[in-house]
């Protein structure tokens, strides 16, 4: 059974408008060798309905309407083609100098534009008329005249966006002059943004067409247009309005098929930096995939006798949360992506945990699993066990969909985000975004919930935190949006905090003060902390036990001086080899790990890492090694056949 | 900068009116005027003038007010654009409130179920919908509801303040053909921010700490990506206030538009010199209220950040 992929439904759609518009083409081209005349008479046969003689039925004269449309595709073709790129020409060249050259140039520019915004398009389209007298040319000519301002705000507002990149920039502090530079770096770049808008344009040029037309100033007379077909037919809306709708629907179909061919060429174009939000296909599409890997149960990594490794691993006395077996598949349009396979984790009251791996190694998404939480624009599917304080979080019968997961988002697990400057809502105070929170989760009235949120902000090392509730984040510096970001995690009285590499954008002071607070606050026992974070070093300073994650599972994982100064794992290994240690001989190269981890919808068979390790065998490509510990005692748990010991 | 702009659209704006071929005093006068006859209505109009020197005196008089007199009807320029404004105003303002009414609800769905089906529906109705032209919509309406329903069997303009239901009912259909393209536009520009705005770190932290998707777009979402929806709106006020001749044609609204036309046509410079400046002012007017607009919205354009 075959079935239809997510993108044929698009890739059908701009194969239809293509065909279409070929078939225009060919039509504009032929018309006057074809065997239609639009300009026969009979009066006796006005306006019949279409039959197989006259397909689209006759005017009111008895001319065949047919003949009259195929000939008015012409004057669309021609307005569709020159007028677009005479404007483009015209106000590219215009945008991008301005864009460009900048200074003395673009205000003058801007001006223009917003003059040619303000202006009345009937008033050039009517002027031009009465000067030159209607006719295609007029109309051509007054269509790329309109689009002159459109096209050069565009060009001045993409090459703006051009000038400003690194390459550039870096271009331009070289001395490098202004010719070049809109040869060079702008045109190829600016040029797809224009011709993209240009196809969207072309049909904009063929509706005003229509409607100067319809309103008599258009082509004239003596020429057919759908316009004019449109305007003729309107007198017998009530006796015979297919004279009306065949020219319109041929009008409009022309206009969707370019706008459709302009969302290929720009998607394609953009499709480079589109990410998770790229056109991912039917949500449908993309949920059975993700559930069909889940159901067929491809556990490609560790995860099958897992209690056993965890056992020799000190389990903690109290645990507060309990990981089994997590699986994780994202439904993209390339198929599934397994990007957690198999993960055991415990977590103690109490305890601060690392969660070490590269960028890459699904940390975040295993974040977020525990809460079942997918990335916005995507379909996941998650399976296993996530038990907080003895409770399954995982209990949905659709593996997209975990109630229990959804309610404990905040209240049981929170999560504080990498990047301070972007976790806050940009156009929200702060204290309100933490008091949001707690009144939904604490149900506080207003006041109780700014207030509780003054405290969360004193109790996170705000200073004058009720001034400071009062701003907005782009009023705090990064390590304050950092604070308050926790606060806000803390708003629902949490008993897991997991926080996702929260110091990656802070200078080592702010690290250091933070990395004291979530200490502090884990104090009593109450709150757990997930710490995740790139940097082995600074999670053996701090964690009480780390988790090597490494392609969305477990390779290792034990108490945090154990795993930094004897990692069994190669993997966890190459990552101490490649921080900077103290203890260690200066002006030293740092050993680089080669190569990256494997995509998670092409996991290798075997042990994930088999392709990067040095120590890889045979036996590591076939099968995939279990989280378990094999020593002789004083060892931890590691997922390797070959283990450093 | 905007005085600017009304300086450089009214120039062009006469500088296009005196290169039409085709002299007023004929138009006045009829074609068989006499040479005298004529030269003498010139020169009452200020026609033997050269160019600048009467855009100079148009824009002296047009500072204090006086848009001058209208060649054909003698009624003064001011008075009737006073007249026709309201009725363009109204269409402007039933058509823009419709499109966005309809236009915000639409966006948010899709935006929430972003790549399932109801998200691919509204895109791909939206995306017709910008194809459809104007015109064709306006004759489809009067079709069905004037000559098959009879629902609406007279057209024309009544004033709100003589005949309020008479008024609404003369407003609906040109309000709703002018609304339609407006509603594709204005959907698929605040879906496709909202899509962007939906997927920003501090949306994914919110949902993480249990903020449903629905009450993060409303609180959160929809003041971010309104800013962008309104710049759009306000670019459209031009085109909708002096551009909707068609459907003032079609529906016998006396708007600003047709006023504008006609003088074109009758070479009545000075009626169509005042509709160009106001549409002009009524356009610069939306930016500063859009720039305005955006400023309440955004705090980072209200309070820069003090290092």
């Amino acid at each position: 059974m075959s079935r239809r992929g997510p993108r044929d439904g698009s890739r059908l759609a701009t194969g239809a408008a293509l065909t279409w518009l070929a078939l225009l083409a060919v039509a504009a081209l032929t018309a006057s060798w074809l065997p239609l005349d639009p300009n026969r008479q009979d009066l006796r046969n006005g306006r019949a309905a279409p039959s197989l003689e006259h397909w689209f039925g006759t005017s009111r004269l008895g001319e065949d309407l047919f003949a009259r449309v195929v000939h008015g595709s012409r004057v669309s073709l021609v307005v569709g083609l020159v007028a677009p790129l005479l404007g483009l020409l015209v106000g590219g060249l215009i945008g991008m100098a301005a864009g460009t050259v900048g200074r003395w140039l673009d205000p003058p520019v801007t001006v223009f534009i917003d003059a040619a915004a303000a202006f009345p398009p009937l008033v050039v389209a009517l002027g031009l008329t009465l000067v030159r007298g209607p006719g295609l040319s007029t109309v051509t000519t007054t269509l790329a005249l309109l689009t002159v301002p459109l096209f050069a705000r565009v060009a001045r507002n993409a090459t703006l966006d051009v000038m400003h990149r690194d390459f550039v920039l870096a271009a331009r502090a070289t001395g490098t002059g202004w010719w070049r530079l809109l040869t060079r770096e702008v045109l190829p770049n600016v040029i797809i943004v224009l011709a993209t808008y240009a196809l969207v344009l072309a049909g904009l040029a063929m509706l005003v067409e229509g409607a100067l037309s319809f309103l008599g100033v258009g082509v004239g007379t003596d020429k057919t247009s759908w316009g004019q077909l449109v305007a003729a037919g309107q007198g017998d809306l009530d006796r015979a309005p297919h004279l009306s709708l065949f020219p319109a629907a041929a009008l409009m179909l022309t206009v969707v098929s370019l706008s459709q061919v302009a969302d290929a060429v720009g998607g394609r174009w953009a499709q480079g930096g589109a990410g998770p939000l790229g056109r991912t296909g039917p949500r449908r599409h993309r949920l059975e995939r993700a559930r069909a890997v889940l159901d067929t149960g491809t556990d490609t990594g560790t995860g099958t006798g897992m209690n056993g490794g965890l056992a020799a691993d000190a389990a903690p006395a109290e645990l507060r949360l309990g990981v089994r077996g997590l699986h994780t598949t994202l439904g993209t349009a390339a198929g599934a992506a397994h990007v957690v396979r198999g993960v055991d984790l415990d977590l103690a009251a109490g305890e601060l945990l690392g969660l070490a791996g590269e960028s890459g190694s699904g940390k975040s998404m295993l974040a977020r699993s525990l809460v079942a939480l997918a990335p916005y624009g995507t379909v996941a599917a998650f399976r296993g066990s996530v038990r907080l304080d003895g409770r399954e979080l995982l209990d949905g019968h659709d593996p997209t969909r975990h109630p229990t997961a959804v309610a404990a988002r905040g209240r049981g697990i929170a999560q504080v985000l990498q990047d301070p400057m972007t976790a806050l809502d940009p156009v929200a105070r702060i204290g309100p975004q933490i008091a949001e929170l707690a009144r939904r989760h604490r149900h506080l009235d207003r006041r109780r919930a700014s207030a509780l949120a003054v405290e969360l902000l004193q109790r996170v090392g705000v200073g004058d935190a009720p001034d400071r509730a009062e701003r907005y984040p782009h009023e705090l510096s990064g390590g304050l949006r950092q604070r308050a970001a926790i606060a806000l995690a803390l708003a629902a009285e949490p008993r897991v905090l997991v926080a996702d590499e929260p110091t990656s954008a802070l200078d080592v002071t702010n690290q250091a003060v933070l990395l004291d607070l979530l200490d502090e606050l884990r104090g009593d026992g109450a709150l757990s902390v997930l710490l995740i974070s790139h940097d082995l070093a600074l999670l053996a300073e701090r964690a009480d036990r780390i988790a090597v994650l490494y392609a969305g599972t477990v390779v290792e994982v034990g108490p945090a001086a154990a795993v930094h100064q004897g990692p069994r794992h190669p993997y966890t290994a190459g990552l101490v080899a490649a921080a900077p240690q103290p203890d260690r001989p200066p002006h030293q190269r740092l050993a680089v790990m080669a190569g990256s981890p494997p995509s998670p919808s092409a996991m290798p068979d075997g042990c994930a890492f088999a392709p990067r390790c040095p120590r890889a065998e045979d036996r590591c490509r076939r099968l995939a090694p279990v989280l378990e510990d094999r020593s002789e005692g004083g060892g931890h748990p590691v997922a390797c056949w070959f283990p450093l010991d | 900068m905007t005085a600017a702009v009304v300086v450089l659209v009214s120039v062009a704006t006469f500088a296009l009116l005196s290169a039409l071929p085709g002299d007023p005093a004929v138009t006045i006068l009829g074609p068989r005027a006499t040479e005298a006859n004529i030269a003498a209505v010139r020169r009452d109009l200020g026609l033997d003038q050269p160019p600048a020197s009467r855009y100079l005196q148009w824009a002296g008089r047009a500072l204090q007010g006086d848009l001058g007199v209208s060649y054909q009807t003698n009624e003064p320029v001011a008075a009737s654009l006073r007249q026709r404004v309201p009725a363009s105003l109204e269409l402007l303002a039933a058509a823009q409130l419709t499109a966005l009414a309809l236009a915000v609800p639409l966006a948010a769905i899709a935006a929430l179920r972003v790549g399932g089906r109801l998200d691919r529906a509204i895109t791909t109705v939206t995306f017709l919908g910008l194809a459809v032209p104007n015109f064709g919509v306006g004759l489809l309406l009067i079709g069905i509801f004037v000559v098959r329903l009879g629902w609406f069997d007279t057209f024309g303009y009544v004033p709100f303040t003589e005949d309020p239901l008479g008024n609404l009912r003369g407003m609906v259909l040109p309000a709703a053909t002018l609304a339609l393209p407006l509603v594709a536009q204005y959907t698929r520009v605040l879906r496709n921010d909202l899509v962007v705005t939906l997927g920003r770190d501090h949306v994914t932290q919110a949902r993480a700490n249990g903020l449903p998707l629905g009450t993060i777009l409303v609180r959160h979402g929809l003041r971010q990506s309104l800013t962008t929806l309104l710049s759009v709106v306000g670019l459209n006020v031009p085109t909708l206030l002096g551009g909707a001749v068609l459907i003032e044609s079609l529906f016998a609204v006396p708007g600003v538009g047709r006023l504008l036309f006609n003088a074109i046509i009758g070479r009545d410079y000075l009626v169509a010199q005042g509709a160009v400046l106001v549409i002009a002012l009524a356009a610069v007017a939306t930016n500063l209220a859009v720039d305005v607009g955006v400023r309440l919205a955004d705090p980072r354009l209200r309070r820069p950040a003090h290092r």
